[in-house]
């Protein structure tokens, strides 16, 4: 297992861990500010939190309300 | 500053205010990045998760950097698609639905200054997104696979935009068209499947159909040649692309914008 | 001169005939209000005067000139404003005045100087989607003003304010009415009388009457008296129609309006019978008959 992770070359693999970041954190911003979402807020935070990419994109393409 | 200025600044204003701007380039650099990154990767996480026997030998070769950059646009060409077409359906429908469109036609604006600067802001986030997105994917494939050559990166990617530029044209109109968003976008997905289905089935007669673009692409990425079939695709899909926009901006003439 | 001048002007939707060739004018200068019932053509007239509707046929001078787009020239208040909800009210405005041709600055000037004019400036900087619809309205006729229109067009103003807010905006109105012409639709008939130097009644896609509102009244005032009775009185309030001097009654409850010929002999006649059959009467008015009147007449007509 240790081996596994010295193998991983953090170099290429930090910036996709940090675009993933970047993305959870402006979805859970924008879910946070929004006054009503469609559906229960809490959901989508917990969607955002949990499911990694799909969520936020779940959220951004339903979850808010587009005006 | 002229009417379409301003209201392609609103575009841009609201599409980084929604965060917009920020989140469909996120995902395209994501969906770009993780095909070369699981190619690369694919045999060591079979190896030790796989569970396969000692003394496997596992028989996978690790595709070419075109095979990868193939792999990348064909991501695009679906989620891409879905994600561009979800984001870009309440481009007028929203607006008119919401009345807001009736407030900005109080204000002598032409109906063509207003459906052109929605389809500027769509082919903004459109274009910014596929050229980092794949510049990205050309990156880590350079990085962890193999080197392709610039100028057929640069080829493909161009090809490549003037069907995402049909796509979400061809969204525009819809929504022009069409009051409810699920409808637009329902009904944009479904053509843009068609069309290419309908193209991959009769290849023969369709040379022409803007969907010969991601055939295109590809041509371009693995032998670094044109078809000669190009030009004609070319010309029918600019030409199909004016023949939309057009289409759209006499439809929303003909919508009674204040309920 | 005339500003504005239509003449013939007939809007169809498939085979429903929403204004049925109407001719009017409006004078530089004037409050004009729109009466008329629910469905009766004045949002849409309204929208084919400020250029969001094609007329089926007639034709709209501006100034002695057929217009062709008059929208540079016109401030529009649709009945229900919308707005990008994810603007600010200032930013709202500026856009709106860039749209409208004037430069950034001259737009910012201009925003601040109405933010402060419809009481906005403490909620400049704030989400239009957390105005109430009060604020909007306010907004809305901030937005039709910043271009100094020739022509102020607002389709029901404050129906859909409370009594403050009511108040405020037609404050406004008449403020601006200083500097500014105005056409307004409403059917709120007491703001009408308030506020407006004409009127023109709208009925079914037709004008009924029009006219400066003196004029109307003049024309179309009559003595009516009132009598409230403490019980009904039904039979011989109906009883009374048969007097040749009675030309109508129309009762409700224990109330009763009734338009005399001649008020001279009525009064005394009918005051007498009050008398002669102890009737519980609680009052007993002569008064003259107001739009409201005049508006339910033309209405059911
Ligand atoms: N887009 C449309 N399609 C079909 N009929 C319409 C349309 N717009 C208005 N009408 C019809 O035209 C008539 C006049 O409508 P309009 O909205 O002008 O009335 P209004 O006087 O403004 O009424 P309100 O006081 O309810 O606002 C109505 O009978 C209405 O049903
Ligand atoms: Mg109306």
């Amino acid at each position: 297992m240790n081996e596994l992770l010295n193998g991983i070359p953090w170099g290429a693999i930090a910036p996709i861990l940090v675009l993933q970041l970047i993305l959870m954190i402006t979805a859970f911003v924008s879910c946070i500010r929004e006054e009503n979402t469609n559906g229960p807020k809490w959901l989508w935070i917990l969607i955002i939190l949990i499911i990694q990419l799909i969520g936020p994109v779940l959220y951004f393409v339903v979850g808010r309300r587009n005006d | 500053m002229t009417q379409w200025t301003v209201l392609y600044r609103k575009e841009m204003t609201e599409m980084m205010r929604n965060y917009k701007m920020i989140w469909i380039p996120i995902v395209f650099i994501l969906l770009g990045v993780m095909q070369p990154v699981s190619s690369y990767y694919m045999p060591e996480i079979l190896d030790t998760f796989g569970g396969l026997p000692d003394g496997t030998i596992l028989e996978m070769p690790t595709p070419t950097g075109t095979e990868v950059l193939m792999n990348v646009l064909s991501n695009y060409g679906m989620l891409g698609v879905l994600i561009l077409v979800l984001s870009a359906m309440g481009v007028v429908s929203a607006e008119r639905q919401s009345g807001v469109a009736g407030m900005v036609m109080i204000r002598a604006v032409p109906y063509s200054s207003y459906i052109l600067s929605k389809w500027a802001g769509l082919l903004t986030i459109t274009l910014i997104s596929l050229f980092i997105g794949y510049a990205a994917a050309w990156y880590y494939t350079g990085l962890l696979i193999e080197t392709v050559a610039f100028e057929r990166i640069f080829q493909s990617v161009v090809i490549y935009s003037i069907w995402l530029v049909f796509v979400v044209t061809l969204t525009l109109l819809f929504s022009t068209i069409m009051k409810g968003n699920g409808s637009v976008a329902f009904v944009s997905i479904f053509v843009v499947f068609a069309i290419s289905t309908v193209t991959s089935i009769l290849g023969k007669y369709m040379k022409w159909s803007p969907a010969t673009m991601t055939e295109h692409t590809g041509q371009v990425l693995l032998s670094g040649e044109l078809d000669s079939s190009f030009l004609l695709a070319f010309i029918t899909t600019i030409a199909i692309i004016i023949f939309l926009l057009i289409l759209s901006i006499q439809i929303f003439k003909h919508k009674e914008l204040l309920e | 001169m005339a500003l504005l001048k239509a003449s013939d002007l007939v809007k169809r939707f498939g085979n429903a005939n929403a204004v049925k060739g109407i001719n009017f004018h409006i004078e530089e200068g004037r409050c004009v209000s729109l009466l008329g019932p629910n469905g009766a053509g004045k949002t849409t007239t309204l929208k084919m005067l400020s250029g969001l509707l094609e007329p089926t046929s007639g034709s709209i001078d501006f100034k002695g000139k057929k217009a062709k787009d008059l929208r540079p020239f016109i401030g529009y208040l649709p009945q229900y404003p919308a707005f990008y909800n994810w603007m600010s009210g200032k930013e709202f405005l500026v856009f709106a005045g860039q749209l409208a041709k004037l430069n950034r600055k001259e737009a910012e000037k201009r925003s601040e100087e109405l933010l402060e004019r419809v009481s906005l400036t403490n909620a400049k900087k704030r989400k239009i989607a957390g105005y109430s619809g009060g604020m909007k309205q306010r907004l809305g006729l901030a937005q039709a003003l910043i271009h100094r229109p020739q022509l102020l067009i607002l389709d029901e103003p404050v129906s859909a304010l409370d009594p403050l807010g009511r108040r405020e905006v037609l404050d406004m109105m008449r403020e601006i009415k200083e500097e500014t012409t105005i056409l307004f639709s409403t059917h709120v008939l007491h703001d009408a009388e308030e506020i407006s130097d004409d009127i023109l009644i709208m009925h079914a896609g037709e004008i009924a009457i029009s006219g400066s509102l003196e004029s109307v009244m003049e024309a179309y005032r009559q003595p009516i008296l009132q009598i409230e009775f403490e019980s009904q009185a039904a039979d011989w309030l109906k009883s009374i129609a048969s007097y040749s001097f009675v030309s109508e009654v129309s009762i409700q409850g224990n109330k009763a309006n009734i338009v005399l010929g001649d008020m001279v002999n009525g009064k005394q006649t009918l005051l007498k019978d009050i008398v002669d059959r102890k009737l519980p009467v609680r009052k007993f008015e002569i008064s003259q008959t107001t739009l409201e009147d005049l508006f339910m007449k033309v209405v059911k007509a």
